[in-house]
């Protein structure tokens, strides 16, 4: 029956290629590791904007996770949601989200950037852009209006103006009313006298998109994925450094540069968004000059476009350039002649 | 002491597994009834056997040589009666001539004949000595000593192999605590014919007892105060030549050069050995101290082998295989071969007998390649496996020149770091090996 059998001297043993032994990790532990570096800041999400913030999350997850399995499924192609990626896609969607936004908003999101975004790329490790800046994009492209409706935590304590079913009401209402302003839009405005505590804009107690409002716990998730070797601090500790030095270069007084850090998007793009691995180089050489032109489009809109924010577009356009940022930054092999 | 010395460019800090065996001392594995003697067990030229069925040989006693430069004669494990000599594989897959002898358990040893002026010669007379004496780099690549012994570039700097930084191997951190004297015999000189004002012994922080024995030995010795202990950081792949070159005199090996090009004589603390032994005592290199170890293993050691020897010898001896073993490989798990066929002969550059399990090697399929880079971060070479892993995988080979792919110095970190278990290292080889075979094309 078997021939390998009839010959006693050739053993049915298992052969393969150098090298023998695997490292533990895998693509798949990798993605627990930055959803539970997400855990905090969903936490804290949770405790500032109500289960309003939390019910956003499941959408956007559940959401991100289904449209993976259908499209694998309709292109026949090898089911991945295992690998948990699509969920970390559905956490930072949601993270970009207002606390007012309502949840067919959050839905259409999701499966464009899982769709549109990733798998139409070729999946993961392929897209070209990271999914939730991709997705934030396009939101804030169809309903501006819905996703600058930031709520400030005291607004949903105070009750009333947050119900779930009546978010699209309350938008649509008189936006003066209920929106708040964010702290970059007070920046923006020259209203400095109304800027919150920093500590309040440490903690996250403030108004914005429910994922970027606490710096403290975001970088208490960050910190757990550097010391795990997740992630390297050089794209966002670059990208941060850049913003803040090309703000003051652009005229930004240097006391109210902590609140350009710690306000907006700035801690969770530069930890969370610009690291995506598929979407940034993968030269330390690379790595450096595409944090260096997040950082310059960033604090460029910052002050000079008409738009309080800048780092998703900033992300994304230098996502774009990340191909050619690989290919100018080769490496020259060891011992090659200087 | 230098401590904490290191190459600048890669590497990683793997799980060693040396606890299993690095306790256990030096055992002789018992006579093989029969010894399989191949004739290539080197880099360059095989050997063509000097002997015929029916001989009688002697142990030491030539049974192969070669005229090219680049080869080393092969000499008889034992002594006793040639049975045939037959193609066959050896542990690590090369497929040549064995010449096949049974062992008459006499140990009838051929009269050796060392250098007894050894302090006073120059190098150039322990060129020929060293290729008919056998002695290849015992750590793995297996090129002849002889041919490492006079540069191009005049050799000034002089530097023993003990990294040893192959997960599982403690073969030569035993002979390190075994044949310290030995060892620092040998390197002595080598120190004689480069630099006798210092000469160095390398060895990884991972082993303190090495160090500490090696220092009290050079202590106690004045005609060893000329010799350096020297410690390394304990990181893969410390112990490949070019970046140990690098470690310890911070001379860089241009590309496609060998440390020989800058100056630099290195060579591994088991060749040391073995070149005491030949000069000193006159033994031609016919055995030598392998490990044998891993989770599939029931009794890990450390075994001074006859060369020839089945595995299936080595691996009874030591208890034979637990259930879980899934892989026997020839060699360290970052670059050794897996062995088909137990009754392959291990060779002289054998440096150690694993069988694997299969949570050892965590065995997972390959899925899409993240671009986590982990791979580039830890590339010695400082190539871009992935890159050149696509790239082959469109069989563009123009692509993967462009990318260096030929600097490859097979390692194995990347596919050992990938998160995505893609199989970069071989097909890096690959691309590697498509290079040179369109150059070779281009040249004719």
């Amino acid at each position: 029956m078997d021939n390998t059998k009839q010959n006693p001297t050739v053993s049915e043993r298992f052969v393969s290629l150098a090298p023998h032994v695997r490292s533990n990790d895998t693509t798949q532990k990798i993605m627990r590791d930055v959803i539970i570096a997400l855990v905090p800041a969903m936490a804290g999400s949770i405790y500032f904007f109500g289960m309003n913030a939390a019910m956003l999350m499941a959408v956007c997850v559940a959401s991100c996770v289904l449209a993976e399995f259908i499209f694998q499924k309709a292109m026949k192609k090898e089911v991945r949601i295992g690998d948990l990626s699509a969920v970390v896609t559905g956490i930072l969607i949601a993270f970009n989200l207002p606390a007012t936004a309502p949840w067919w908003m959050a839905a259409f999101g999701s499966a464009f950037a899982i769709i549109v975004i990733k798998e139409c790329f070729g999946g993961i490790g392929s897209n070209f852009m990271n999914p939730a800046i991709g997705a934030r994009i396009v939101i804030m492209a169809s309903w501006a209006k819905l996703m600058t409706d930031y709520v400030s935590p005291e607004m949903v304590k105070n009750g009333g103006q947050l119900v779930v079913n009546d978010a699209w009401a309350v938008s649509s209402a008189s936006a003066d009313a209920v929106a708040y302003a964010t702290p970059l839009g007070m920046l923006k405005a020259g209203t400095y006298e109304q800027l919150p505590s920093l500590m309040d804009m440490a903690t996250g107690n403030i108004g914005g998109v429910i994922g970027e409002t606490s710096a403290i716990l975001l970088l208490i998730g960050a910190l757990y994925l550097i010391v795990r070797k997740v992630m390297s601090p050089l794209i966002p500790v670059v990208y941060i450094a850049t913003t803040a030095v090309v703000l003051v270069i652009a005229g930004v007084p240097v006391e109210y540069l902590p609140y350009h850090i710690l306000g907006g998007g700035l801690i969770l793009g530069a930890f969370f968004m610009a690291t995506d691995y598929a979407s940034s180089p993968i030269n330390v050489k690379g790595k450096i000059i595409f944090a260096i032109g997040c950082g310059v489009v960033t604090a460029v809109i910052r002050t000079k476009a008409s738009l309080p924010e800048g780092v998703s577009y900033a992300i994304a356009l230098m996502n774009v350039c990340t191909p050619l940022i690989d290919r100018l930054t080769r490496t020259e092999a060891y011992g090659e002649a200087k | 002491m230098s401590s904490n010395l290191t190459f600048k460019v890669g590497g990683v800090h793997m799980d060693e597994h040396k606890g299993l065996s690095e306790s256990s001392p030096i055992q002789r594995l018992p006579e093989p009834k029969v010894v399989y003697i191949p004739m290539s067990q080197h880099i360059g030229a095989p050997c063509t056997p000097t002997v015929q069925k029916g001989d009688r040989v002697l142990m030491g006693q030539t049974v192969g040589t070669s005229d090219a430069f680049i080869s080393s004669d092969v000499h008889a494990s034992v002594s006793g009666t040639v049975l045939e000599i037959k193609k066959m594989y050896t542990a690590d897959g090369r497929f040549c001539d064995c010449v096949v002898i049974e062992n008459d358990g006499m140990n009838e040893a051929q009269t050796p004949n060392p250098i007894s002026n050894y302090d006073s010669l120059p190098v150039d007379d322990f060129v020929d000595f060293t290729k008919k004496m056998g002695l290849v780099g015992m750590g793995g690549a297996g090129f002849p000593l002889h041919a490492k012994l006079k540069g191009q570039v005049p050799l000034d700097e002089c530097i023993i192999n003990g990294a040893e930084c192959e997960p599982y191997l403690t073969c030569d951190h035993r002979i390190m605590l075994e044949k310290t004297a030995e060892i620092l015999e040998g390197l002595k000189i080598f120190a004689n014919f480069y630099n006798p004002n210092v000469s160095y012994m390398a060895i990884e922080e991972n082993k303190p007892d090495a160090i500490k024995r090696m220092n009290e030995v050079i202590a106690a010795t004045p005609r060893f105060k000329n010799l350096k202990v020297v410690s390394c950081q304990t990181k893969y792949p410390q112990g490949d030549s070019k970046r140990l070159s690098e470690a310890v005199v911070g001379r860089i090996v241009p590309q496609n050069g060998v440390t020989n090009d800058v100056g630099v004589f290195l060579t591994n603390v088991g060749t040391t050995l073995a070149f005491y032994e030949a000069v000193v005592e006159g033994k031609s290199s016919y055995e030598r101290v392998i490990t044998v170890s891993g989770a599939g293993i029931k009794e890990p050691k450390n075994l001074l082998v006859k060369v020839g020897t089945p595995v299936q010898d080595i691996i009874d001896f030591a208890g034979g295989l637990n259930d879980n073993a899934v892989e026997i490989v020839c060699g360290g798990p970052m670059t050794g071969k897996s062995v088909f066929d137990m009754q392959s002969p291990i060779t002289k550059t054998t440096s150690g007998l694993l069988a694997l399990s299969a949570e050892e090697m965590q065995l997972e399929d390959e899925s899409p390649c993240i671009r986590c880079s982990r791979c580039v971060d830890h590339c010695p070479a400082h190539i871009n496996p992935t890159t050149i892993n696509s790239a082959i995988l469109k069989e563009d080979v123009e692509y993967c020149a462009e990318l260096h792919a030929d600097q490859c110095m097979e390692c194995g970190i990347c596919s050992f770091v990938c998160p995505a278990k893609r199989t970069l290292a071989p097909s890096v080889k690959l691309a590697k090996r498509e290079i040179k075979m369109q150059a070779m094309k281009a040249k004719n």
